[in-house]
């Protein structure tokens, strides 16, 4: 399989995480969001955690496998996509529902680093050299005609967002586990 | 208000065994199930199907790089420092070959001041540049005294732009280009660090200038004048 097929079939997921970010977040903004969250919650971590272990899976094919050298703004995005995959894999090993909360931050920064890696890719006159290892401005992957790494990573941050935050929807109406002391009128 | 003790619901004493949100299987959860199987059987579809080769575009006739011969130390490699500790050394001697096989060489200090120019075919920077001053050169004279060479450079047969000759020809490149070996040593000699790198060397072979970055018209014409041997 080609570099070139790899960059395809990791392309259609980040566009399917894409949808699922969005919907997710959509999703936990609309009407009726806690009962759906209720519904969805034993698959909405480990679908994050799922994003995010592919996400590193195809950073490090990219990096390892193909050779492609990471830039600085890349490294940036993998502190945010690898820190993921040990947080949300805890979360979801321990059942912990609040585990959106420690997933929802890095994954703002991380689309927040991939939304301006991209539109450097996209714009490269904002500066005026390419670096002759790593270029920031140089696009590896060109899949589809407009997916590239960062775009991809972004994608990648946008679904673990989604679905994170409608997690933390079901987390807020969360009924008490425990049955209080009967206590006299 | 009533005196009967409140008892709050327990969440799982209050539905059936099973049939709760986390226990049984409902229409969404099931529906994000098979989108996501459904999903990664397209990508998978698409990966098969598509089965591009990023080859096809590398045929060429012209092999890109070539070997090269370097005399003289290195110079230190360029960090955009003030001041530059590579000023007033001498520049290394190389000799390569043109896109074509011709052998050149370059000779700091043979009496004619230089200006090298470091280019990446894939570098979007270079593919601004080149031509910007591939445009200049054939509008303009050249100041007495000075030659203009240029460096194909990190060539990758991956990346985009490949292949350099064709680039340069399509540009209409007007002076000497020279092949850079496949571990790009002329560039690692001239203490490249980022494209595009140009480097300027007066008559006398010692290094006076080195840019990293494209070089506007006005840029480009004072350095041009700053190699140069003063006349008279």
């Amino acid at each position: 399989m080609s570099t070139g097929q790899v960059s395809d079939f990791f392309a259609v997921l980040a566009l399917g995480s894409l949808v699922i970010g969005c919907w997710g977040a959509v999703a936990a903004l609309a009407s009726g969001a806690e009962a759906r969250a209720r519904q969805l919650r034993p698959v909405l971590l480990p679908l994050a955690l799922a994003i995010a272990a592919v996400s590193t899976a195809g950073s490090l094919y990219y990096s390892e496998a193909a050779g492609y050298p990471p830039c600085e703004m890349c490294w940036y995005q993998r502190i945010g996509m690898y820190a993921l995959v040990p947080v949300l894999a805890v979360a979801v090993a321990r059942r912990d529902r609040s585990g959106g909360w420690y997933a929802l931050p890095l994954a703002v920064a991380g689309l927040g680093l991939s939304v301006y890696h991209y539109q450097l890719q996209l714009f490269p006159a904002q500066g005026s050299t390419c670096d002759a290892e790593a270029p920031c401005t140089y696009q590896w992957v060109d899949s589809l005609g407009f997916v590239s790494i960062p775009f991809m990573a972004g994608c990648g941050f946008i679904g673990v967002a989604g679905l994170a935050l409608l997690s933390l929807r079901s987390e807020r109406h969360e009924a008490p586990t425990t049955v209080a002391a009967v206590e006299p009128a | 208000m009533s005196n009967r003790p409140r008892v709050p619901k327990s969440r799982r004493g209050s539905r059936p065994s099973g049939r709760g949100p986390d226990t049984g299987s409902n229409p969404l959860r099931k529906g994000i199930i098979i989108g996501v199987v459904v999903l990664v059987a397209v990508a998978v579809g698409v990966a098969l199907l598509a089965g591009r080769d990023a080859d096809q575009r590398a045929q060429t006739g012209a092999a890109q790089v070539s070997d090269v011969s370097i005399e003289g130390e290195p110079l230190p490699r360029f960090e955009g420092r003030e001041p530059d500790p590579a000023m007033e050394r001498r520049a290394p001697a190389f000799a390569a070959t043109t896109f074509d096989g011709a052998q050149v060489s370059v000779l700091p200090g043979d009496g004619t001041a230089k200006v090298i120019g470091f280019f990446a075919h894939w570098c979007p920077h270079c593919q601004r540049e080149l031509p910007r001053i591939a445009g200049w050169l054939a509008a303009n004279q050249l100041p007495a005294g000075v030659e203009v060479i240029a460096v194909s450079t990190s060539v990758d047969r991956g990346r985009s732009n490949y292949p350099p000759s064709a680039w340069f020809e399509e540009e209409q490149w007007p002076a000497v280009v020279v092949r850079d070996s496949a571990a790009n040593e002329i560039g690692e000699a001239y203490g490249l660090a980022g494209f595009p790198y140009t480097v300027g060397i007066d008559a006398d072979g010692r290094v006076v200038a080195r840019v990293a970055g494209e070089l506007n018209d006005e840029a480009w014409e004072f350095l041009l004048d700053f190699v140069a041997p003063a006349s008279g």
